[in-house]
């Protein structure tokens, strides 16, 4: 690397404006700079295949998860269908015939009084096919 | 996020966020453990972590969170705020006796930077970080990070350039 550019850099990285690798760059000339030889001299060596032994230790997780819930899933989902024998309600008893005229006749008495109420007659002629009435409405 | 975006977007910073470990731990095979289980967390996290807007700064604090959480668990904390207790302890085998001097002075310097400015800079030139990452960590905005950075630096800059003739 020129002067100039070492310089312009050295410039840059004072005033905190360089990027990582024009930093890298720096650090890594031939420079006299006691703090170059400093963050040099501490920098870590990276352990070989540390991505592929973090992406297997994530694939033995994933794996036992699967297993896990393989191995529960189908516990749980006996255990719900036992509980829901236990807990849902059967079916209602079933009215008699009985029980059934008795309600509609409930039901039918009260639509006559309340809503449409049967109005007084007076018969004015009748025989067996004709009736004749009057009422007061 | 499906498994392949995970190994692209978080597994993939594995190697980025292992000095950061390995200074906050002072110790390789722990840190290579650490780095691993912080990706595990991640994992079970993957549909939240999808969303989130700074997916790097996300990784590097939940990494030092759980740094934290085993120097606490293991030992009364002693680490500095800066959490740099590993950086002059790690450097392995006898080191000539210029750089043991470098090693001391560099520590009193740091020691007597202001601790945001001294974290920054550990970060920025030790761990590699990116402005936003270390933003993220910090919670500081990137303009704030760059000026305390920017003090950091010159003031080691003046400081070793007193104390040692090329400095």
């Amino acid at each position: 690397m020129d002067e100039q550019k070492q310089n312009e850099l050295t410039e840059k990285y004072l005033n905190a404006t360089s990027t990582l690798q024009e930093e890298e760059e720096l650090f890594n000339t031939d420079s006299p700079e006691a703090w170059a030889t400093f963050v040099q001299k501490q920098k870590k060596r990276i352990p070989e295949g540390l991505e592929r032994e973090v992406m297997s230790a994530i694939g033995k997780k994933a794996k036992s998860k699967r297993r896990f819930l393989n191995r529960t899933l189908p516990i749980a989902a006996t255990v719900a269908l036992l509980l829901s024998f236990l807990f849902i309600p059967s079916k209602e008893k079933e009215m008699t015939y009985e029980q059934k005229v008795e309600l509609l006749e409930q039901a039918l008495s009260g639509f006559q009084e309340k809503g449409n109420p049967i109005p007084e007659r007076n018969v004015i002629y009748e025989d067996e096919l004709l009736v004749v009435y009057l009422t007061n409405n | 996020m499906d498994t392949t975006e995970f190994e692209q977007k978080v597994v993939s910073l594995s190697p980025r966020v292992y000095p950061m470990v390995v200074r906050l731990l002072g110790d390789q095979d722990r840190a290579k453990d650490a780095v691993q289980e912080v990706m595990l967390k991640l994992w079970d996290k993957r549909r939240q972590l999808g969303k989130h807007p700074n997916i790097n700064g996300f990784v590097f604090l939940t990494a030092k969170n759980y740094c934290l959480d085993l120097l606490k668990r293991s030992r009364p904390l002693v680490i500095a705020i800066d959490g740099s207790t590993s950086l002059f302890t790690d450097t392995g085998s006898r080191e000539p006796m210029e750089y043991e001097e470098l090693q001391k002075a560099i520590r009193s310097i740091l020691k007597s930077l202001p601790a945001p400015q001294s974290e920054v800079l550990i970060m920025r030139d030790l761990d590699g970080m990116e402005f936003n990452e270390i933003a993220m960590v910090m919670n500081l905005k990137v303009e704030h990070l760059r000026v305390l950075l920017s003090r950091a630096r010159k003031q080691v800059a003046k400081q070793l350039k007193t104390t040692f003739c090329y400095g």
